[in-house]
């Protein structure tokens, strides 16, 4: 009985370690996108007005940070509920 | 357009209205204790809390005030959209679960849980009252400014009627009212924004890449009566000439979405920290897709024109008059006027759970009945709406964005460092924290007083954000006197 309770709270905290092993990871890929959105944005002002498909790069990439962080959300949600 | 009474939108804002004190007075009879006053009792659904959060998130800056920014601005404006749903990422991933198994109601509790000091509970308590404070200026002003056209009163009067209209919510059924106001508000939203956006394309004549494209391969007409290519336009730097500025307002946004108070307390009104997690996804998807719309509604107002040159607040709502007319600007200002109530109404409560149950029970040990308690905190939330009322008419004539932005600023100086200390970082020491609080607090604030946006041209700080310095200084501090901290 306790050999089990033990095994639970050990599997638990293993399993939020890898929850946060991941997160951890997607917070450092979402984090270079937008520091590289940002560095753009501060000091190379000129590739953000390239024009993209009718748009231009700042759009594009602003766009695509919002949606990425929908993205990653809902893969984040997906693994740690799998890990649950 | 005149600004007189119009009594179509004058009857769809009493319905709004009704129905919310409606909900209140209802849901008043469920609150029995503090926890249910605080937290709801814990017991919200996970996708109820993610659209209430999305109700709570989108203020009258994320309506009235981006609209104005891009309208006037350009991609600066834009930036707000991008940086303030970039914020959630930090709070998914690195707060939301371990925030909820540590605390209470307060984030002051949050701190508390490892540290068990009182100097620790005043500073965050301090900080959450200054940054609710700070963020509830510009929804007052954003009232006011949307009573004008809505209702043909004055700014002042419309200051005053939401303020009452709040305290009233608050004062009554605090979590539990909030929480049904904030639900229904966010959704409400999301199809305003949703109906304007379709409207703005429709009325353009193009779908959405040829409708940006269009701008692009044009000039643009600014409020001011200068003219500047598409290209200029949709390119940062017409708000920030200073690029540090754009810097500073980016790292702002990405770290103070999750160390806003009012963002963190409801957290603590879901049942464990799973619902944390999946209310805050719920909210990533809604506030995600209302920013995108945002960039349309910003760009229809100026493609059309429908802005005013003296406020840009009202840029959403005239843009809604051009293309439906009196029904469809009733329609999206009276749901401004909501998302107005349901966000105030959030701020209140994390400032009344700070001077109450932080300041008052804890700090100064108070140990009262749960009714007084309970009496203690509705006082409370009385008294910072009646503050929030005079700081909105001193305030009149902001960018609510633009307020809102350093709000943001000083709550992740004041409270992110902290916070991530708390939770990650076994070397944390109480002093540090302690330390880290009061320096991002004062040097944000400090910044701001110095800075352009009140000194004007002879501003001392060059940037109009503080985040790039604050943010940085808070955290050395913490992790400094932290690691400096003799054992024994």
């Amino acid at each position: 009985m306790v050999d089990d309770r033990l095994d639970d709270s050990m599997a638990r905290r293993e399993a939020e370690r890898r929850k946060f092993r991941v997160g951890f990871a997607l917070f450092v890929v979402y984090m270079v996108g937008y520091t590289l959105f940002t560095l753009a944005g501060t000091f190379f002002r000129g590739i953000l007005t390239v024009r993209l498909g009718g748009l231009n790069v700042g759009v594009v990439s602003g766009m695509l940070i919002i949606v990425s962080a929908i993205v990653i959300a809902v893969l984040y949600n997906w693994f740690a509920g799998k890990t649950e | 357009m005149d600004y007189s009474f119009q009594p179509l939108a004058f009857l769809l804002f009493a319905i709004i209205v009704g129905v919310t004190l409606a909900i209140s007075f209802w849901a008043a009879r469920r609150v029995k204790t503090s926890s249910h006053y605080y937290v709801a009792g814990g017991g919200v659904k996970w996708l109820m809390n993610g659209i209430a959060f999305a109700g709570d998130y989108l203020s009258a800056a994320s309506f009235l005030g981006i609209a104005g920014l891009i309208a006037f601005s350009g991609f600066d404006g834009f930036m707000y959209s991008i940086g303030f749903l970039a914020g959630w990422v930090v709070a998914l991933l690195l707060v939301a679960e371990p925030l909820r198994r540590m605390g209470k109601y307060t984030f002051g509790d949050a701190l508390v849980s490892v540290f068990n000091s009182k100097r620790v509970r005043l500073a965050a308590a301090v900080s959450t009252l200054v940054v609710s404070i700070f963020y509830l200026i510009p929804q007052i002003v954003g009232a006011g400014s949307i009573v004008q056209p809505l209702l043909g009163l004055q700014y002042e009067v419309g200051v005053v009627i939401v303020g009452a209209l709040v305290i009233l919510i608050v004062a009554t059924a605090g979590m539990v009212s909030t929480t049904y106001v904030q639900f229904i508000k966010g959704f409400l939203l999301l199809i305003a924004a949703l109906g304007l956006t379709v409207g703005v394309l429709i009325v353009a004549g193009k779908d959405p890449v040829s409708f940006i494209t269009t701008i692009l391969d044009g000039n643009v007409l600014l409020p001011g009566g200068t003219t500047v290519t598409g290209d200029v336009f949709l390119s940062p730097g017409l708000k920030y000439k200073n690029p540090l500025d754009f810097a500073s307002l980016a790292l702002g946004l990405i770290l103070g979405t999750a160390a806003l108070p009012h963002v963190l307390i409801r957290y603590y009104t879901v049942p464990t920290p799973a619902d944390a997690r999946k209310s805050t996804v719920v909210a990533i998807g809604a506030i995600g897709v209302f920013y995108i719309l945002t960039l349309f509604l910003g760009l229809g107002a100026n493609y059309f024109r429908t802005y005013d040159a003296t406020n840009q607040n009202l840029s959403a709502p005239l843009l809604a008059y051009f293309i439906g007319g009196e029904i469809f600007f009733a329609f999206i200002s009276s749901i401004a006027f909501a998302t107005i109530l349901g966000t105030v109404a959030g701020l209140i409560m994390a400032a009344a759970g700070a001077i109450a149950h932080d300041i008052y029970t804890e700090y100064l040990g108070n140990e009262r009945s749960d009714a007084v308690i309970l009496r203690m905190s509705k006082m409370t939330a009385v008294g910072v709406g009646v503050l929030a009322i005079v700081l909105g008419i001193v305030a009149k004539g902001q960018n609510v964005a633009f307020l809102v932005g350093l709000a943001f600023a000083i709550a992740a100086s004041a409270n992110l460092p902290a916070l991530l200390c708390t939770i990650f970082w076994k070397g944390a020491k109480e002093r540090g924290i302690v330390a880290g609080i009061w320096t991002g607090l004062i040097s944000s604030i400090f910044l701001i007083l110095i800075s352009p946006t009140v000194m004007g041209a002879g501003a001392i700080f060059p940037l109009e954000n503080p985040g790039i310095v604050s943010i940085p200084l808070s955290l050395a501090v913490t992790v400094l006197l932290s690691i400096t901290e003799k054992k024994g």
